[in-house]
């Protein structure tokens, strides 16, 4: 456990978790959870569009403080602690391999995203996490590295703390789904999973073996291209795409026709799980994937999972975020927590023993 | 495995300065708030103290007023009670009556009256009165300015002329009135013989002194 989880666990004497906030093209994600006994349960959850669908309103502290307030407020969501990320666009994931020949991990790190990112390195934040790979033998190793400018993630901190919040910590998505994922399979910790993280207009794929990175990759693909694909193929719009997707299964003959429209649109997906699998099969001397973890919309999607399962050879079970803690007392999450993966992976930061 | 967090470390350390500062001013403005009531309580009980302290003073004056006004009043009464004594002893001793047949038991044919003077009065004097035996004293008390002891000199005495035919019956006069209890001394002050009409008289002038209480 980090100092920072002791000193967090320190400062919440009432089991009160942070509130994890993804601020989201779409709108707001939240959610917030509670040590209740020995269990992990949800305070509360939301998504919530930007009023008038309007994005521009991150950019106004005042009209985003007010959002913000009420927003948060009418979902009962309790105090002004949150965990947060940046916006993907602002923020570059890069896994550097690097050998520490005298160096610190951090000099070596430093050293290699000057490089690549080719500007001062005083204007950047850099965190990084080590991965685990088959070369730490000889030295040899990998890292996941954040790299942001500095400017931006200090105007994003004043504009929340503007807002009234107090940020505890400013994380990357991919951490987040991390955790979740450990939420999920904290049973088997052990277990060797591909997470297929699909957000609206792109996705991540993250291999964990046990509870660590070996590979973050992100793909050119959302759950809005698997439902114009079937829309454009079956002419329906997007809603009736939507409602589709989510009835049919693999036993209708509905199932197999959108198994076989969505072909071609996984095709590509699936090209690059193999890659993923088999560059990860390489790091850590052939360890197999034991499953697909599938997160996002796509979970209520059987024909979408079956798809994958035939294409990978693998078993996909879906994660659905909030079913990972005992319910908040009168607030069933419904379908919007298929959303809020992030946002739960955040809200777990400091409520849980990260191995 | 470390948890990303992409806050910079100095910026982090300077909102924590900041909260530090501000729960620090908090702290001084509740130090100040909690001073400057306690100072206001402190006045408000010290004003009240001191009301007291007025109350009792004035409490203290009235008493210290009250005490001289009763040694005033015990000095009056004493005074009082010294006159009352005096105007008892002047009521006291023998009355006028019993002085008349005192005088008039020793009366004689010979001689007669001419006047007849009966006194009782009080005199503040010295008090010595065990070499007195005429009247009696009432010890006055000592004043504060006066420390000499003084008494009331209770004093009745008659005085007498009169004529006689001869001294003989003077004398004899004389002697029957030293005989009477109601006297204790009779001085003759002056005689003088002269002529009265066709015969030689005895002019004379006595003194008597009437025992009164104590003598």
């Amino acid at each position: 456990m980090s100092t920072f989880t002791r000193l967090l666990r320190r400062v919440r004497p009432t089991g009160l978790g942070p509130i994890g906030l993804e601020l989201v093209p779409e709108g707001l994600r939240a959610v917030q959870l509670e040590q209740r006994g020995a269990e992990l349960a949800l305070v509360a959850s939301l998504r919530a569009g930007w009023p008038d669908g309007d994005p521009a309103v991150r950019e106004s502290t005042p009209a985003l403080r007010r959002f913000l307030r009420s927003a948060l407020g009418s979902a009962g969501l309790r105090g002004r602690r949150v965990i947060t990320t940046l916006a993907p666009s602002d923020v570059k994931l890069m896994v550097l391999n690097y050998q520490s020949r005298g160096d610190t991990d951090d000099q070596a790190i430093v050293s290699l995203v000057s490089e690549r990112v080719r500007e001062p390195v005083a204007e950047l934040v850099i965190d990084y996490s080590t991965m685990r790979t088959s070369g730490e033998k000889h030295g040899e190793k990998s890292a996941l590295v954040a790299v942001a400018r500095r400017e931006t993630v200090i105007e994003r901190l004043e504009s929340l703390r503007a807002c009234g919040l107090q940020v505890d910590a400013l994380e990357i998505a991919p951490g987040a789904v991390r955790r979740l994922i450990g939420r999920a399979t904290r049973d088997d910790p052990d277990e060797n999973a591909l997470a297929f993280h699909c957000q609206t207009g792109r996705s991540e794929l993250l291999v964990l073996w046990g509870r660590r990175f070996v590979l973050h990759r992100e793909v050119d693909l959302g759950a809005h291209d698997v439902i114009e694909a079937v829309g454009k193929a079956l002419s329906l719009d997007e809603d009736e795409a939507a409602h589709l997707l989510e009835g049919a299964s693999h036993s209708s003959e509905v199932g197999g026709t959108l198994r076989e429209v969505l072909k071609p649109t996984l095709y590509g997906l699936a090209e690059q799980v193999n890659q993923a699998v088999i560059y990860a099969a390489s790091q850590t001397h052939g360890a197999p994937i034991h499953c697909v973890r599938l997160l996002g919309v796509p979970r209520r999607w059987p024909a979408v999972a079956e798809l994958l399962a035939q294409l990978l050879e693998l078993p996909v079970r879906p994660v659905e975020p909030l079913a990972l803690f005992e319910p908040a007392p009168g607030r069933p999450p419904g379908r919007a927590g298929d959303e809020l993966a992030v946002a739960a992976g955040l809200a777990l930061r400091g409520m849980i023993q990260d191995a | 495995m470390h948890d990303l967090d992409l806050i910079p470390a100095d910026y982090r350390q300077l909102l924590q300065l900041q909260r530090w500062l501000i729960r620090l001013g908090l702290s001084a403005l509740l130090i100040v708030g909690v001073a400057s009531d306690s100072r206001v309580a402190l006045a408000v009980g010290i004003r009240s103290q001191e009301q007291a302290v007025e109350q009792l003073r004035a409490a203290e004056a009235l008493s210290l007023d009250r005490r001289a006004r009763l040694a005033t009043l015990r000095s009056q009464r004493e005074e009082l009670g010294s006159r009352l004594g005096v105007l008892e002893g002047l009521r006291g001793g023998a009355p006028a009556r019993q002085m008349l047949l005192a005088v008039d038991r020793a009366f004689g044919p010979d001689l007669w009256l001419l006047e007849w003077d009966f006194r009782r009065a009080g005199e503040l004097v010295e008090k010595q009165p065990e070499t007195e035996h005429a009247g009696y004293f009432v010890v006055v008390p000592a004043s504060a300015e006066d420390e000499r002891p003084r008494a009331w000199r209770l004093d009745t005495h008659m005085e007498m002329r009169g004529r006689a035919l001869h001294h003989a019956a003077l004398a004899g006069f004389v002697r029957r009135l030293v005989e009477q209890p109601e006297i204790l001394d009779v001085r003759i002050l002056n005689t003088q013989a002269r002529q009265y009409t066709s015969r030689q008289v005895v002019d004379f002038d006595l003194a008597v002194v009437v025992r009164s209480h104590g003598s």
